[in-house]
C-alpha cells in the first residue's frame, strides 16, 4: 500500500510522513507522554491504539504545534513541528477528538471559512462528500445531531487536499454505515492521492480493517509498532508446561504470563524457533496460536499493568 | 477568511449599536431644544456639543467592551480554537485579524456617531465644524479604544470574552477609586486616562467656550499606545500558550 509521493521538494519527500524521538511531555507530576519513538511510513494508514488518557491526544497535539514537548522531537512531512508548524499545517488535515465547531455557522460557511486557508482545496470533494454523508449543509452546526457535527469535521478534512490526515477517534458518534463509508472514502479516496492517514482509535475492528500499522500506546509509552501484515504472519501466543522457564520480556517475547506452571508467551518473530528453544529447556509446548490484534493489545496491556 | 468569520459573527451587535449610536446621536439636539431652547446660540451649541461628546463616550465605551470580549478569546470559550489553530496561520495573524475585525466595526460605529450628531448640531447652530472641534471627542475615543484593547487582553488571559468584559469593568470600577484613594491619602497622582481631557466638566458648562480647547498630546498618545499594546500582549501571551 505504500507509495511515491510526487511534487514535494526532495527533503520532504523521503523519510517518514511522522517521525518522533523520545518525545515526552509531562503536566506537573503527570507523564502524558514518554519517550516515544514512531514512525509513520508515508503513504499509509496508521493505527494509533491506546485506552483513554493513553496519551494519544497529547501525541496529536505536539505533532500540530498546540502544545510543545517538554524534551524530545518530532517531525511531520520532514519539517519540525517546533520551527515550522505553519508549512506543517499548510499540508496536514486534522479531526479533533472533540467535535467543537462554531456554532453558529452552517457547514456551508464552515466551507467557506475553511477554502481560503489551503490552495489545494477542493469543491469537487466537497460536494461528493456532502453527498455521501448525507450532511444538511444549510443547518446550523448547533442544530446538527453528533453524527452529522462529526461527519461535518471529516468532510473539512478530505476537502483540504493534504498530504497527512491526523485523525483523533474519528468515528466517534457516527452510525456503522457512515464508519463503512468514511473507511471506504480513506482506503480509496485519501490513499489514491498518496496521503498519509495516522489516526488515533480505541476501536480496534477499524484499525484492524484499513490500517497497515498499528501502534500501541499505554502510559504514554509506545508497547509496540508493527506492519499489522507481519502481526498476522509472525505474531504468536505460545503456552508452554514447565518449571522455571524464562520469564523476561525482550524484542522478540513482547510479554509473559505465569500460572503455576503454564506459560503464554507473545512473540513477535521466529515463534518456531522460540517453541524450539523451550523445548530444549525441557518445556512441553502445547499450543502456538495466531492472535487478533484485539489480543496482542489487551496482553500488551495488562503486562504493562 | 477569519476576518469574516468575526464579522459574521458579531454583525449583529454591530447593527444595533449602529442603530443605538444614531440615535443618540441625533438626541442631545432635540434634548436641549426642547429643555433649553431659549438659551443663546452659542450656549445651546456648547452644552448639546459637550452632550454628544459624553453620550458618544459612553455608548462607545460599552460598544467598545462588547467588541473586545469577542474575537480570539471566545475561540476557547467555545472550544474551537483546536480548529482555528490547525489553520496554517499564524499566532500573531489570529489575533490581529480578530482585533482588526472588531475594531473596524467600532471605528465604523464612532464615525457614525460622531458625523451624523457632529454634523446635526453644525447645521442647526450654524457653527463650522473644525479639526479643533473635533478634537474634542479624541480623548472619549481614546478611552474607549483604551477600553476596547483592555477586554480584547483580558479576554485573552481568562482564554473567555464574557470573563474579559467583566475585568475589564471591575478595572474601569476599581482603577479610579484606587487613584482618588491615593492622590487623596497620599498626594500620589499617577497618569490616568483622565489627564486627557483638558478642561473639568462644570468648568466647560460655566464657560461654553472652552469646549474647543486641545486635550494634552502626552497623555493622549501615551494612552493610545497602552491602548494599540494590550493586543500585542495578547499576541505574546497566546504564542505561549498550549491547548
Amino acid at each position: 500500500m505504500t507509495r511515491q509521493m510526487t511534487g514535494q521538494t526532495t527533503g520532504q519527500m523521503t523519510g517518514p510522513a511522522i517521525r518522533t524521538e523520545q518525545l515526552t511531555k509531562t503536566y506537573g507530576s503527570i507523564h502524558a507522554v514518554r519517550g516515544l519513538d514512531l514512525n509513520v511510513p508515508r503513504g499509509s494508514i496508521y493505527g494509533f491504539l491506546g485506552r483513554n488518557g493513553a496519551g494519544k491526544t497529547s501525541t496529536l497535539k505536539m505533532l500540530l504545534g498546540l502544545t510543545r514537548p517538554t524534551s524530545g522531537s518530532a517531525s511531520v512531512l520532514g519539517m519540525d513541528t517546533l520551527s515550522e508548524h505553519i508549512a506543517i499545517l499548510q499540508r496536514t488535515a486534522f479531526v479533533s477528538e472533540k467535535k467543537t465547531l462554531y456554532p453558529s455557522l452552517t457547514p456551508s460557511e464552515l466551507v467557506r471559512f475553511s477554502r481560503g486557508f489551503y490552495p489545494t482545496w477542493s469543491d469537487s470533494a466537497v460536494e461528493k462528500y456532502a453527498r455521501l454523508f448525507e450532511i444538511p449543509m444549510k443547518q446550523r452546526f448547533e442544530q446538527l445531531s453528533n453524527g452529522n457535527q462529526t461527519k461535518v469535521w471529516l468532510l473539512l478534512a478530505l476537502c483540504q487536499g493534504a498530504d497527512l490526515l491526523i485523525l483523533d477517534e474519528p468515528t466517534t458518534a457516527l452510525d456503522p454505515i457512515t464508519v463503512d463509508q468514511l473507511m471506504h472514502a480513506l482506503a480509496e479516496d485519501a490513499l489514491d492521492r498518496g496521503c498519509t492517514i495516522f489516526f488515533s482509535s480505541h476501536q480496534l475492528d477499524e484499525v484492524e480493517r484499513i490500517a497497515e500499522y498499528a501502534g500501541f500506546i499505554d502510559h504514554g509509552k509506545l508497547l509496540m509498532e508493527a506492519r499489522l501484515d507481519d502481526i498476522k504472519s509472525e505474531f504468536r501466543l505460545i503456552t508452554a508446561a514447565g518449571s522455571s522457564l524464562p520469564a523476561q520480556t525482550s524484542s522478540q517475547v513482547l510479554s509473559v504470563d505465569v500460572e503455576e506452571n503454564f506459560y503464554r508467551y507473545l512473540v513477535a518473530r521466529d515463534a518456531e524457533g522460540f517453541a524450539a528453544e523451550l523445548s530444549r529447556n525441557g518445556a512441553t509446548v502445547t499450543s502456538i496460536a495466531m492472535l487478533g490484534l484485539r489480543e496482542i493489545f489487551l496482553r500488551l496491556i495488562r503486562k504493562e499493568q | 477568511m477569519y476576518f469574516w468569520k468575526c464579522w459574521r459573527e458579531t454583525r449583529v451587535s454591530f447593527y444595533v449599536f449602529l442603530l443605538i449610536a444614531v440615535t443618540l446621536a441625533v438626541l442631545p439636539w432635540k434634548i436641549i431644544d426642547y429643555a433649553m431652547g431659549d438659551l443663546g446660540a452659542g450656549h445651546f451649541f456648547a452644552l448639546a456639543w459637550m452632550m454628544l461628546v459624553f453620550t458618544s463616550s459612553a455608548l462607545l465605551s460599552v460598544a467598545g467592551m462588547s467588541f473586545g470580549a469577542t474575537g480570539i478569546s471566545e475561540e476557547f470559550a467555545h472550544k474551537t480554537a483546536g480548529f482555528l489553530l490547525t489553520k496554517p496561520r499564524s499566532i500573531r495573524y489570529l489575533v490581529w485579524t480578530g482585533w482588526a475585525a472588531n475594531a473596524v466595526q467600532f471605528l465604523a460605529l464612532t464615525g457614525t456617531m460622531v458625523l451624523v450628531g457632529a454634523s446635526i448640531l453644525s447645521w442647526r447652530c450654524q457653527v463650522p465644524l473644525t479639526g479643533r472641534l473635533l478634537m474634542t471627542f479624541a480623548p472619549g475615543l481614546i478611552m474607549t479604544l483604551l477600553m476596547f484593547g483592555m477586554t480584547y487582553l483580558l479576554g485573552v488571559l481568562h482564554h473567555n470574552g464574557r470573563n474579559g468584559f467583566i475585568s475589564c469593568l471591575g478595572v474601569v470600577i476599581v482603577f479610579p477609586i484606587i487613584l482618588k484613594s491615593l492622590e487623596y491619602f497620599w498626594h500620589v497622582h499617577l497618569p490616568s486616562p483622565g489627564d486627557m481631557y483638558p478642561v473639568e466638566i462644570s468648568e466647560m458648562i460655566r464657560n461654553p467656550e472652552l469646549i474647543a480647547t486641545l486635550p494634552p498630546l502626552l497623555p493622549s498618545v501615551g494612552w493610545l499606545f497602552v491602548a494599540l499594546v494590550c493586543p500585542f500582549i495578547a499576541q505574546l501571551v497566546l504564542e505561549r500558550t498550549e491547548l
